[in-house]
């Protein structure tokens, strides 16, 4: 079995995100933390216990620029087989739907059975790619998997999808099909010392995304989020703040 | 987007045990309506409920907007396959410009194939549309949570997904005849099998008598430090302990304790999140709050922007001052 899973480099929550004066660009500090985005880690997991289970291949891919790679390295340390970025040339990172169409043209004919994807982005939360990426292969998807169970003798996947906290809706899909798994389908593994130094080895590939001439991009303006309530932030010293959160309780009656 | 290029636009609505199907589409109508100031295009509500007819009289009279009955041989339950492909045939029959769609489980499963069937552009968990001269624009958030951006879409035909209680509902300006129509839609399946639903282990814990709700996220770094939380709730009269659902993934918390759009909605009189970063499916969930307090070492973390007071500090090392500084009033020792 051939498993592709797509993964997501994102800047840390941590990052302090501006926004450029005329309000087209959120700007990233230069020194911000990249991360595997965490929502990629379950479906990476997933991929690797069947790899476990039943011998799967497990590749991963990435649209973005070199800076992605320790994405991908990342997955190579957690036991990924090969990796693959593809790149989408200079300028803006594309819309989810176009590189939701970059990753169908490439990985057409690579004969995947079964393609992951986590159910969002931290960043640009979209939630759109899985699906997006289904139709332009013309596949079955389902979204929210918390339960997966692959028959590929039979050639199809049984997923269980998440509804609210107490229901699930239980899908039978043909494969190949596209599964976006959401967070607490597994435990994410750390990467062992001996697939670290594996990785240490492996080349990650990369190849030329050619980008179409689909419709023009929506136009953005983007600004600090306005807050709902009034967020006043306690000044002064650790225990200054202490003390005065302790007179904002007795205000609100509960101490 | 241009106003005069959209003739229909078409709301797509979804039948799903546990949530209010009417109310649902309340708020897209009311969406609809915010991106049709003069009320020039014509909205269609494509109902899957064969419900009864005054009921769908009601819906028709309460929205001002056409329903067109949508029915197969066989109960039109969710399928990912069947409502992409039923959607985009209507869409394409209406010629509508804007297609709408809840940003649920369902929703999002299939709105964004729809959107590439259609060649449209695709924007999802919209919450609000701004209005800027001739041009209209739809609001969501990204980043965390920390950043807004509002979007102006293009010329071309679009799908939505909207996020359930961003839209305020309304009601149509002008009292109509109720247009009810019924259509038959093919139920044929062919990438997908059987399509079920089961329950899962609904959580025992319960937060509806909890006065205060403490709650961990991720910046509590290790299962350990939950303790602290615990200790904080301890301190106030009927608290309880919720998480993140990150906090629960980790295993530091039992599912039953998550606070979110998967989890729970919760309304104490004080929430307080510790090491949360205020992500959109959490804080949905706790706005019925009375006061709601953040503590987080991250100054730009979006919860600050959903609390009443917030602190700037290292949880783990600030929750200890804290509970001192509480104990210290009470008399006792800490
Ligand atoms: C369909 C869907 C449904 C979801 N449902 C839910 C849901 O029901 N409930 C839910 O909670 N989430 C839900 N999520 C996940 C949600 O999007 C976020 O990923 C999640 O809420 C983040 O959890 P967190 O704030 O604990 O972690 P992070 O986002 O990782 O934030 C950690 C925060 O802790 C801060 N921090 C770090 N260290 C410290 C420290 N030492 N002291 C103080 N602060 C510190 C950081 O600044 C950061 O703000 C859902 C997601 C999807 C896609
Ligand atoms: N640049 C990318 N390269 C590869 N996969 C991606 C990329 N962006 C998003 N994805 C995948 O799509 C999922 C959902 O992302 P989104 O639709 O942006 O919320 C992520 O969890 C990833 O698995």
């Amino acid at each position: 079995m051939n498993i592709l899973v797509c993964i997501k480099q994102v800047p840390d929550a941590e990052t302090v995100f501006g926004v450029s004066e005329d309000g087209t660009r959120v700007l990233i500090p230069g020194n911000a933390v990249y991360r595997l985005n965490r929502f990629d880690e379950y479906a990476l997991e997933e991929a690797l216990l069947l790899k476990d289970r039943a011998g799967a291949r497990v590749h991963a891919v990435s649209i973005g620029s070199p800076r992605v790679e320790s994405a991908l390295r990342r997955a190579m340390e957690m036991g990924a087989h090969a990796a693959y970025r593809l790149d989408p040339g200079s300028g803006e990172e594309p819309q989810t739907i176009e590189k939701a169409r970059l990753v169908a043209a490439w990985a057409a004919g690579r004969e995947y059975d079964l393609i992951l994807t986590g159910i969002m982005s931290e960043d640009s939360m979209s939630c759109m790619f899985a699906p997006a990426l289904a139709e332009h292969l013309g596949v079955s998807s389902a979204t929210a998997v918390m339960v997966l169970d692959v028959r590929q003798e039979e050639g199809m996947v049984v997923a269980e999808r998440e509804i609210d906290s107490s229901r699930r809706e239980v899908v039978t899909l043909a494969l190949p099909a596209v599964l976006a798994v959401q967070s607490g389908i597994n435990r994410p593994r750390y990467p062992s010392l001996s697939n670290v130094m594996r990785a240490k080895g492996q080349v990650i590939e990369t190849a030329s995304a050619a980008r179409g001439t689909g419709h023009a991009a929506p136009i953005s303006r983007f600004r600090e989020v306005s807050a709902r309530r009034e967020g006043r932030i306690l000044k002064g010293s650790p225990g200054e703040k202490a003390a005065a959160l302790c007179d904002y309780f007795h205000e609100a009656g509960v101490l | 987007m241009k106003r005069d290029r959209h003739k229909t636009i078409l709301l797509m609505t979804e039948r799903s045990e546990g949530v209010n199907p009417h109310a649902l589409t309340m708020e897209l109508a009311a969406c609809a309506r915010a991106l049709s100031p003069e009320g020039r295009d014509e909205i269609t509500i494509a109902w899957t409920d064969p419900g009864a007819q005054d009921s769908m009289d009601a819906l028709s009279r309460g929205t001002g907007c056409r329903v067109l009955v949508l029915y197969g041989d066989r109960p039109l339950d969710y399928t990912c396959e069947v409502f992409t492909r039923e959607s985009a045939a209507l869409a394409r029959e209406l010629g509508a410009g804007i297609v709408i769609v809840p940003h649920t489980p369902r929703g999002y499963d299939y709105a964004p194939r729809l959107a590439v069937r259609l060649g449209a552009c695709c924007i999802t968990a919209i919450e609000g549309v701004e209005r800027d001269g001739e041009t209209l624009r739809l609001v969501r958030t990204a980043c965390f949570g920390k950043i807004s951006s509002s979007i102006e879409s293009g010329d071309g035909p679009l799908v939505l997904t909207v996020m359930p209680g961003a839209f305020r509902t309304d009601h149509p300006s002008k009292e109509a005849a109720p247009v009810v129509e019924r259509r038959s839609v093919s139920t044929r399946m062919e990438t997908t099998g059987s399509v079920s639903v089961r329950s899962a282990k609904g959580g025992a814990l319960d937060f509806s008598n909890a006065d205060v709700i403490v709650s961990a996220g991720r910046g509590m770094q290790k299962a350990e430090n939950v303790n602290l939380v615990r200790e904080l709730s301890r301190r106030f009269p009927r608290p309880a302990v919720g998480g993140s659902r990150i906090a629960c993934d980790l295993g530091w918390l039992d599912y039953d304790a998550q606070v979110g759009i998967t989890g729970k909605a919760v309304a104490p009189r004080l929430y307080v999140a510790c090491g949360i970063s205020g992500a959109l499916q959490h804080v949905a969930a706790i706005r019925g709050s009375r006061h709601i307090v953040a503590i987080n070492r991250d100054p730009s973390a979006a919860i600050f922007k959903e609390a009443d007071a917030g602190v700037v500090e290292d949880a783990i090392t600030f929750i200890p001052l804290l509970l001192a500084e509480i104990d210290s009033r009470k008399g006792s020792a800490p």
